[in-house]
């Protein structure tokens, strides 16, 4: 493997480590505001 | 064309195609290596989180920065109160706090400003704290944000509603977290009625994780305009009551009052004005909210009895109280539904007595009164 390629992957596991760890981060946060039930209060009149 | 004996052409010749399968296999190929950056990524940016947002740093933000919505004004309140921590300017100041009710009964929140620092005669700060379904509880977190330095007049609109809430309704709203705020007398509130008081921990984003978890997608909307906050959002999103609404949902409106928590919520409210008191330098006024006339006759003994308490209230506490019905003469017509007030001209007559009254309650300060 060329040196070339070895930066090409290694910038190709950068990318997935940004993406997993977004993806990662919102699923925490989805998972913990459906556990908790938290929502913006929405208010209909009364 | 080159030969492979070239001393030029020693290194292999760039293959393009060898260095893209290389990148699709680094960026597609699940590997430990991506997995555990994965984890450590969204373990680096949470206690970045952590670091960052703090109640300083959110207090310096544009109030509607935090609003998911043009109606979400406890993410306004937040941004508010917090800003009002850090008060020094020793001028008086008016704080403003209620509910939906008290929120569309005033005009315009400019001409407010204005119309204060005019009858006062110095130029006074308007903080704006009213929220969509406030109850005194909350009123009493916003108002423990209240730097020592603050003079002026502290507004708080009371009606049956308010003072007639269950206390299922306080561990609701500490479970969804609605105001990022850290306040003992909150915490003392929940403890009187059984409720598990919110976190305090110390790391102000984990302490308030629902608030800003609710609220993630302003992440994606912060190089965007923020929302424009619009305190007539309901009435002007929500259809006005008709015959058939108000034979269906007013018996669900009385539904929501409690007359038996009348006595415990008057404790409430007794406890905020001997707060404000020992804090010194603040007038406090009670402030009735507009009700539909054809509500009023509906409530009956409820209203009967609410108006003796809420009086006997505010003669032995000693605290301003007024009836903006009597002076402002609400109709029918001036109203959308049970209680929010659509026409702009009782709106008007609503604000322009209030600036009169609150007129009188501020001292203006004098020069040398106070060191700059």
């Amino acid at each position: 493997m060329s040196n070339l390629e070895k930066i090409c992957r290694a910038a190709g596991i950068v990318v997935q480590i940004i993406v997993m760890g977004e993806l990662l981060l919102l699923a925490i946060g989805t998972m913990y505001a459906i556990q908790t039930n938290t929502q913006v209060f929405r208010y209909a009149g009364f | 064309m080159a030969t492979t004996d070239s001393p030029l052409h020693e290194t292999p010749p760039i293959d393009g195609r060898r260095a893209w399968r290389a990148f699709a296999e680094g960026a597609l190929r699940p590997s430990v290596a991506a997995s555990l950056g994965a984890v450590l990524l969204a373990a680096v940016q949470t206690a970045a989180l952590c670091v960052v947002i703090t109640p300083d740093r959110v207090g310096r933000l544009n109030p509607a920065r935090l609003m998911s919505d043009p109606m979400d004004f406890d993410g306004y309140a937040t941004v508010e109160a917090l800003r009002l921590r850090k008060r020094t300017d020793p001028r008086p100041a008016v704080v403003y706090t209620g509910d939906s009710i008290s929120m569309e009964s005033l005009d315009n929140l400019q001409n407010f400003r204005r119309e204060i620092s005019k009858q006062v005669g110095q130029p006074v700060d308007v903080y704006f704290l009213a929220t969509h379904g406030q109850t005194l509880w909350d009123t009493a977190a916003l108002l423990d944000q209240l730097s020592p330095q603050f003079r002026g007049a502290v507004v708080i609109g009371v009606g049956p509603r308010r003072l007639m809430q269950f206390p299922a309704r306080l561990a609701r709203d500490v479970r969804t977290c609605r105001l990022a705020l850290y306040s003992p007398s909150y915490a003392e509130e929940c403890r009187r009625v059984d409720v598990q008081p919110p976190r305090c921990d110390g790391l102000y984003f984990l302490d308030f994780g629902p608030f800003f978890v609710s609220r993630r997608r302003l992440a994606w909307q912060w190089l965007s305009e923020p929302a424009e906050a619009n305190i007539h959002q309901y009435t002007e999103n929500f259809p006005a009551w008709t015959e058939a609404d108000w034979r269906q949902q007013e018996p669900l409106v009385r539904e929501t009052l409690d007359p038996e928590q009348l006595d415990p919520m008057l404790n409430v409210l007794g406890r905020i004005l001997a707060r404000l008191r020992q804090h010194g330098g603040i007038e406090a006024a009670l402030v009735e909210t507009p009700r539909h006339p054809r509500l009023v006759k509906a409530y009956g003994p409820i209203e009967d009895r609410y108006n003796r308490a809420i009086r006997a209230f505010a003669e032995r506490e000693r605290a301003a109280y007024w009836r903006s019905d009597d002076e402002v003469g609400f109709t029918a017509n001036d109203f959308h539904d049970w209680a929010h007030v659509a026409d702009r001209s009782a709106r008007q007559r609503f604000q322009n007595a209030l600036v009169g009254r609150l007129g009188g309650l501020i001292q203006p300060m004098e020069a040398g009164d106070v060191e700059p």
